[in-house]
């Protein structure tokens, strides 16, 4: 079910194209008007089960990221704000990196509107630390520019 | 208010509609539209933002009007200790039950006294259940605020031009800095006059917050011989030229 909401493009577009197509039976064009909608601009960011374990301070994370404006980008910060944080994130084939400061770790960004884009994240332990119990983190979805 | 919209056909907005129905079932997210809000900058409301909570559990939502932090790059993010003065939301903690939306109203106490304010509002979400993997990931959704000065002044300043780099990777750069009260995108050109012609290259245009300077990456100079080059630079914002520099720089 999870499928079913998918605000992509490539599906809009092949809605679109298809009911262009197919059309109401007799329909006619009428030359000159104009028809049209608005829908406000939007930020979703879904997460999906995540997998790992604490154990080994391993977690993997599915992500899906709806953004109708250009310039979106997605990254992660901790509670902790401009502390040092003991854990380390990366986007799939991404190499990994920590996350400190206001800006954190950008993970992934988009030059263009997106729709229900996944993207697959990966957690780990800093240097020497083990445990990551008791952490909080902020999974971003924001603006690149002001 | 005047949202910065995008604008779809009425089939489109169809599929949209239907595609929003199936949406409770699937979805398990945290959204925030619009995504950024426009208004003018007076006193009084200037909009309002829903807040909604797909997710199958309560989330507990935290919203703060920021002001932005610009690094040199341009990328900006939210300020974490500083919050937009002069600002007012209906809500700012509150509880968001499964499947629930929420509207926080924007209310501006007077107006800024550089006639603009620009920002973001940071909506975070917090699974009030705890992970049983130790990490607990929280939502962070940042949408962009813009209240517009009702009499713009459009004003850049050109505050450095040299190269940065070394060798082979050294590159053309240029800092400017917005000295108006928009954000309107600031670009324009560079051109570099030497003993063997002259280079044009493009300022891609940027936004830049009243006051913040960014640095532009222009051109790659491996090709370009060594010498004393006059430059000059014209900047344009909103279609109108807004500043004119020239520096006299040497090439390795």
């Amino acid at each position: 079910m999870r499928r079913a909401w998918r605000l992509g493009g490539a599906s809009l577009a092949l809605c679109l194209t298809l009911a262009l197509r197919v059309g109401p039976a007799g329909a006619e064009e009428e030359p000159g008007v104009e028809v049209g909608g608005e829908v406000p601009s939007y930020l979703s960011l879904e997460l999906d089960a995540e997998g790992g374990s604490a154990g080994n301070c391993t977690m993997h994370l599915g992500a899906d990221v709806t953004a109708s404006t250009p310039g979106a980008q997605l990254s992660l910060t901790s509670a902790g704000g401009l502390g040092r944080d003991p854990l380390e994130a990366a986007a799939e084939g991404d190499p990994f990196q920590p996350f400190a400061g206001p800006f954190g770790a950008s993970l992934a960004s988009w030059t263009q509107p997106i729709g229900d884009t996944a993207v697959s994240l990966r957690f780990r332990c800093a240097g020497s630390q083990k445990d990551a119990s008791s952490e909080l983190l902020y999974l971003t979805l924001s603006a690149q520019t002001p | 208010m005047r949202h910065r919209n995008l604008t779809i056909s009425m089939l489109g907005a169809a599929a949209l509609a239907l595609a929003a129905q199936a949406a409770p079932a699937a979805a398990s997210g945290l959204s925030v539209s619009p995504s950024i809000l426009e208004h003018s900058a007076h006193a009084g409301g200037v909009g309002s933002v829903t807040i909604t909570n797909t997710t199958s559990g309560t989330l507990k939502i935290n919203v703060k009007a920021r002001p932005w932090v610009q690094s040199l790059s341009g990328a900006v993010a939210p300020s974490q200790s500083k919050e937009l003065s002069g600002m007012r939301l209906s809500r700012t903690s509150f509880s968001l039950g499964a499947g629930a939306q929420s509207t926080v109203s924007l209310k501006l106490v007077g107006k800024p006294s550089d006639g603009s304010l620009f920002g973001c509002l940071e909506v975070r979400g917090t699974p009030t259940r705890h992970s049983k993997h130790g990490i607990t990931v929280a939502y962070r959704l940042i949408s962009t605020l813009r209240l517009n000065p009702s009499r713009k002044t459009l004003k850049a300043q050109v505050e450095g031009l040299g190269v940065v780099g070394k060798s082979s990777h050294s590159t053309l750069a240029l800092t400017i800095r917005n000295r108006g009260n928009t954000v309107d995108p600031i670009g324009g050109t560079v051109r570099l006059t030497g003993p063997r012609g002259t280079l044009t290259d493009t300022v891609t245009s940027t936004r830049i917050i009243p006051g913040g300077r960014v640095r532009v990456t222009l051109q790659s100079l491996r090709k370009v011989p060594g010498g004393s080059y006059s430059a000059s630079v014209s900047l344009t914002q909103d279609g109108r030229t807004v500043t004119r520099a020239s520096r006299r720089i040497r090439l390795p």
